[in-house]
């Protein structure tokens, strides 16, 4: 008891523990279960509103789509419809402080069956991955999510797909073709044909060889068949003048049968004489004949023999047994045996007109060489009835055989070499070598020279070598190999080819083309001053050449009053020698009729003895020495001139003192005047060795009439326009700020494989002319900085000759290149460059043009103001190389053509950066009905970029 | 020994009835919290399917339409009126009268699109279709509350629903 009663104490805390336990847990479980279902209330609220949220966004993409598939570009957004409808905005929204929501576009991919996949496939440009997600926290350590995934599809959209060759040739290509390949391309067009040499084996003069051995024929060289063939056969075909050497036989021919002849008739065959067989009437008959002419078969097998010939059944009486023609080719001439014949006839049942029979082939029957007998044989049997007469003809038989013989060439390697090398003065190298032959198992070999044949040389397998033996030569594929290591500096080739053949194989060869390097060169050589680019204050362009401006000022001087326009001085007259029984010389000046306005005019009155003149004189001052230029100028008429002088001339003087001029000092004289003239202009005339002094010199206009023994006059001459003038730069001075001059057009050409050298034609005068160069048409310059090329600033530049020495490795990129050249003085040297050649190396390798471009047909979406949605292409560019598209747009055709050339962004002269971006409209576009797309190609040249197809999506 | 049971006895009895006491109080209130947890569960419940069933309703009917002829484009209203190709559909209306949501197909009678138990607090339809058409689009938010005449904290519950539908069948 005490012990149960201890026990009982001690239970009794425990069970109080216990229950205390079991109520707390009870009374934490049913409060959990309590918070537990109201937070669940409150989640399912919020997991309800955010799923609606989602299908919301769902909706409202859809709606985007629908306004234009366009409008869904990939990316974060949230949504908005403050604008009326629902468009994506920018940012994720923030809803009742709570839910955010972002809706994810992202490019949908599609495998090759067309299934959507999430990585692998190619992007599908009508496809959208669409997710709607909402996140929001339920306690601040318990973010939830909902989020819904759709695809939106652009179902209602319609395509203008441009893929066939014929879509593409709707366009206008530039240096660009449309292609079938794979269905249609668009890709540049080829570079061109390399330079090259072909040895066409069309001219048997054109090369060399031995005729026994190698023949041209048909544009091929060949080897001569050595082989003979043999034929041979029956002769006398026609007995048309005699039966020989045919022979007749009887054919079994008994005691009491019929007599069977065979003979010859002279007419009545086919045409003409023939041979005839005769079996005239009978019974208890068996019998024939046959004619035989024997032949010989000097060959085994020939390959044809043929027996043919006519015949006719002239006669037919009676129904005999049998009666039947046949032809035999037998080796013994003796009577044939009926089943070995060649040919029968069958039962013969009436008369049969000329037939012609055969060819009928026998070469199994005259295998073996021999003596053969061609027979043309008649078999009749008769029975008590009488039967015959029969006659039987045979014409125009003959039996040919031919042995063509094995094919035998000559099998000691017979060479052909044509008889002028290939030359070119471009050539810098030899690349490639080819030949097209047809060589039936044998081979052809070939040496090379490079000094028209004297000495051969073929590549021994480390080097090019001088042949010392038969058989020193090479394949074709190995020349070829080791070609680019033959010398080129003779800029000359000649090949020799040998034809092997083991004695069977025929060995032609139609052609051997020889492709190389070429050099060819641009030269700039200054002649038009709109190419270059300069400041026309320092250079000019004048004579072919570039050169300095000097800057120093010129001094000239001269004469007044040319034109005598409103008086006559300072221009004075003076009498000349004039004596005291002569007629009065009169200087004046005139107001009209000279050229034009007033004129200074010399009048002589008539007279008889007179030797006396007139002039015009003005002083001018020349202040520096050797003027250059100086020169006189003036117009004169001779007005009157009555009777005949012995003497009337017109002299210019520029003296060095004033008064009488001195005949034979003149400047110019017009000879003896015999008529009048009308006003001409006579200079300018040089009198730059008359004013090399500086000093006072007089301009005289004079003339001089002699009248001795003669009556003769009134005389008058006029003078205008008449000027001494001359200039003299005062001293050199050039510019010394080394100004430029940059050849505006960059040379470039397709065929450009590398810069090869750089030349200058120059007068430099103790100056120098310093280049940099361009390949990108002037926008960045490069000079040889000593170790490379490297960007020029305004004073790097380098020597032509440092140029030449470094533009091997001036890279060709863009196969152009410009120059620039600064032209340095110390002030006094004049610079000047006449000329600028940079020669280029030409590959024969073959390469496509560097651009080019497809400019599309014009398209109508059909609708004033569709959804353009977007642009996407095919297209395969290889390293290198680039394919690139803009689109333009109109409200009609023609406006399309005034229209900018955009990309995505809708800015004139961007381009679409990738396929399937959002079609870009100018904003100066007249509408967007009308729609074009440009795609440019460009390539480094080695290989073309393809374009496949253009596809643009557009909601009308 | 026992004398000694029954000279505990009256303070344990205290201290049992003190315990007793104290458990009921505790379980009472419980008892109260879970029965009114249970009826703000089924008030919140009643709530959102109501909803739940409205924005459907709205939804089928709108995702059917070939047109929405109420509210006019770009306008906000309490009615919604779809146009059917159906013409025993046709047309659709949603109308919000009162407190009270009601949905007719063609020539039929208006039906009650929730329980006696919620009210539409509010309500609102807004045509958000492009004025060409590409897209037409109705933007549906709608604010449920349940009945509470005694104003009693268990039955106070609201809540609000919106979607957007894009017609299906416009072109």
């Amino acid at each position: 008891m005490y012990s149960s009663f201890n026990s009982q104490r001690g239970q009794s805390v425990i069970e109080l523990i216990v229950a205390m336990g079991v109520f707390v847990l009870v009374v934490s479980s049913v409060m959990f279960l309590t918070l537990d279902a109201h937070s669940a209330n409150r989640q399912g609220k919020e997991r309800t509103r955010a799923a609606l949220l989602a299908q919301e966004t769902h909706e409202a993409a859809v709606s985007i789509a629908n306004r234009g598939w366009r409008d869904l570009a990939d990316g974060a957004y949230g949504i908005d419809r403050s604008g009326g409808t629902w468009a994506l905005s920018p940012v994720p929204n923030v809803i009742d402080d709570t839910f955010v929501r972002t809706v994810t576009v992202e490019p949908a991919q599609r495998d090759a069956s067309g299934n959507i996949v999430e990585a692998g496939g190619t992007v599908d440009f009508d496809t959208k991955k669409l997710t709607a997600t909402l996140t929001w926290d339920f306690t601040t350590s318990r973010p939830s999510e909902v989020s819904l995934t759709s695809y939106l599809t652009n179902w209602q959209s319609l395509k203008w797909v441009q893929t066939t060759e014929a879509d593409f040739n709707q366009g206008t290509l530039s240096s660009a073709v449309a292609t079938g390949t794979d269905g249609g391309d668009v890709r540049l067009v080829e570079a061109g044909v390399p330079p090259h040499f072909i040895s066409p084996f069309d001219d048997p003069a054109g090369y060399t060889f031995d005729p026994a051995d190698i023949e041209i024929t048909g544009s091929v060289a060949q080897l001569v068949n050595q082989s003979i063939s043999a034929s041979g056969g029956t002769t006398n075909p026609g007995f048309d003048a005699a039966l020989t050497p045919w022979q007749y036989a009887d054919w079994n021919q008994g005691g009491d049968e019929v007599n069977v002849r065979g003979l010859r008739q002279l007419s009545g065959g086919d045409p003409g004489g023939y041979a005839e067989i005769i079996i005239p009437q009978g019974t208890y008959d068996e019998v024939g004949g046959y004619f035989r002419q024997s032949f010989t078969v000097t060959e085994s097998n020939p390959e044809t023999a043929y027996v043919s010939f006519d015949g006719s059944v002239l006669a037919f009486n009676g129904i005999p047994v049998t009666l039947e023609a046949f032809v035999f080719v037998d080796s013994a001439p003796g009577e044939p045996v009926v089943g070995t014949e060649v040919w029968s006839s069958g039962e013969l049942t009436g008369t049969a007109p000329w037939t012609s029979i055969g060819p009928i082939d026998v070469a199994s029957r005259i295998a073996a060489p021999g003596t053969y007998y061609l027979k043309l044989a008649v078999w009749v049997e008769s029975d008590r009835t009488r039967d015959g007469l029969f006659r039987i003809g045979f014409d125009d038989a003959r039996l040919n055989w031919e042995k063509i013989g094995t094919p035998s060439y000559p099998a000691d390697e017979p060479p052909i070499t044509p008889t002028a090398s290939f030359s070119s003065a471009d050539v810098y190298a030899w690349h490639s070598f080819e030949e097209i032959a047809t060589k039936n198992g044998g081979e052809i070999y070939y040496q090379l020279s490079d000094d028209d044949g004297a000495t051969w040389q073929y590549w021994d397998g480390g080097t090019w070598i001088v042949v010392t033996s038969d058989t020193d030569f090479n394949t074709a594929a190995e020349i070829n190999s080791h070609i680019l290591s033959f010398p080129a500096g003779a800029q000359r080739l000649l090949f020799r080819a040998f034809l092997s053949s083991d004695g069977a194989q025929q060995v032609s060869l139609d052609a051997v083309r020889v492709t190389y390097d070429a050099v060819r060169a641009f030269d700039s050589t200054f002649d038009i001053p709109a190419d270059y680019s300069f400041d026309s204050g320092d250079i000019e362009v004048i004579d072919s050449a570039a050169q300095l401006v000097n800057q120093s000022p010129t001094l000239s001087g001269g004469t007044a009053n040319s034109g005598f326009d409103l008086e006559l001085k300072p221009w004075e007259y003076t009498d000349w020698d004039q004596g005291l029984n002569e007629v009065d010389v009169r200087g004046s000046y005139q107001l009209l009729g000279g050229n034009p306005g007033a004129f200074a005019q010399i009048y002589i009155p008539i007279g008889r003895d007179d030797r006396l003149g007139g002039y015009f004189e003005q002083s001018f001052e020349v202040t520096e020495s050797n003027p250059d230029p100086a020169f006189v100028q003036f117009d004169t008429s001779v007005i009157r001139l009555g009777g005949r002088p012995r003497q009337f001339q017109a002299y210019v003087f520029v003296d060095t003192k004033p008064g009488l001029p001195s005949i034979g000092t003149e400047a110019w004289t017009s000879g003896q005047l015999i008529g009048t003239t009308a006003w001409a202009s006579f200079g300018p005339i040089d009198i730059t060795s008359r004013i090399a002094a500086p000093g006072t010199y007089y301009l005289k206009l004079a003339v001089w009439v002699d009248t001795t023994g003669v009556r003769a006059g009134p005389f008058t001459i006029g003078f205008d326009n008449a000027l001494a003038y001359w200039e003299k730069a005062a001293g050199a001075s050039y510019p010394t700020t080394s100004p430029s001059i940059m050849q505006k057009i960059s040379f470039s050409s397709a065929d450009v494989y590398a810069w090869h050298s750089f030349e200058e034609i120059a007068t430099k005068n103790g100056g120098e002319i310093y280049y940099q160069l361009s390949d990108d048409g002037g926008a960045t310059w490069q000079y040889w900085d000593g170790g490379t090329w490297a960007v020029a600033g305004s004073d790097n530049y380098s020597t032509a000759a440092d140029i030449d020495a470094h533009i091997a490795s001036f890279l060709p990129k863009a196969r152009r290149i410009t120059f620039k050249a600064f032209l340095r003085s110390d002030g006094v040297q004049q610079v000047s460059l006449d000329a600028v050649r940079l020669a280029y190396l030409v590959s024969a390798s073959s390469g496509f043009s560097l651009s080019g471009s497809i400019v599309s047909s014009a398209y109508d979406t059909g609708a004033v103001n569709p959804v353009l949605n977007y642009i996407a292409w095919a297209a395969s560019e290889p390293a290198g190389t680039i394919v690139r598209l803009q689109t333009r747009t109109a409200d009609t055709e023609a406006g399309l053509a005034g229209a900018a050339w955009v990309g995505a962004d809708g800015a004139a002269g961007s381009y679409y950066a990738a396929p399937g971006e959002v079609l870009g409209a100018d904003p100066a576009a007249t509408g967007l009905r009308w729609l074009q797309y440009r795609a440019e190609l460009l390539s480094d040249g080695v290989e073309t970029p393809i374009l496949h197809d253009v596809t643009i999506d557009y909601e009308p | 020994m026992s004398h000694k049971q029954r000279g505990f006895s009256l303070i344990e009895m205290v201290i049992y009835i003190a315990l007793i006491v104290g458990i009921l109080i505790t379980a009472t209130s419980f008892a109260w919290t879970i029965i009114n947890s249970k009826t703000k569960a089924l008030v919140m419940q009643e709530v959102e399917q109501n909803g739940r069933l409205i924005v459907e309703k709205v939804a089928q009917a709108a995702h059917g339409a070939s047109a929405v002829s109420l509210p006019g484009t770009g306008v906000a209203g309490t009615a919604l009126e779809l146009e059917y190709q159906d013409a025993s559909k046709d047309p659709v209306r949603f109308s919000f009268s009162g407190s009270s949501l009601t949905m007719s197909e063609g020539a039929g009678a208006a039906a009650k699109l929730h329980s006696d138990s919620v009210v539409i607090a509010d309500l609102q339809f807004v045509n958000v279709s492009s004025t060409d058409a590409r897209t037409v689009n109705v933007f549906f938010t709608v604010t449920l509350e349940h009945v509470n005449p005694e104003n009693r904290q268990e039955w106070a519950y609201s809540n609000t629903f919106e979607t957007t539908i894009e017609l299906r069948d416009q072109h």
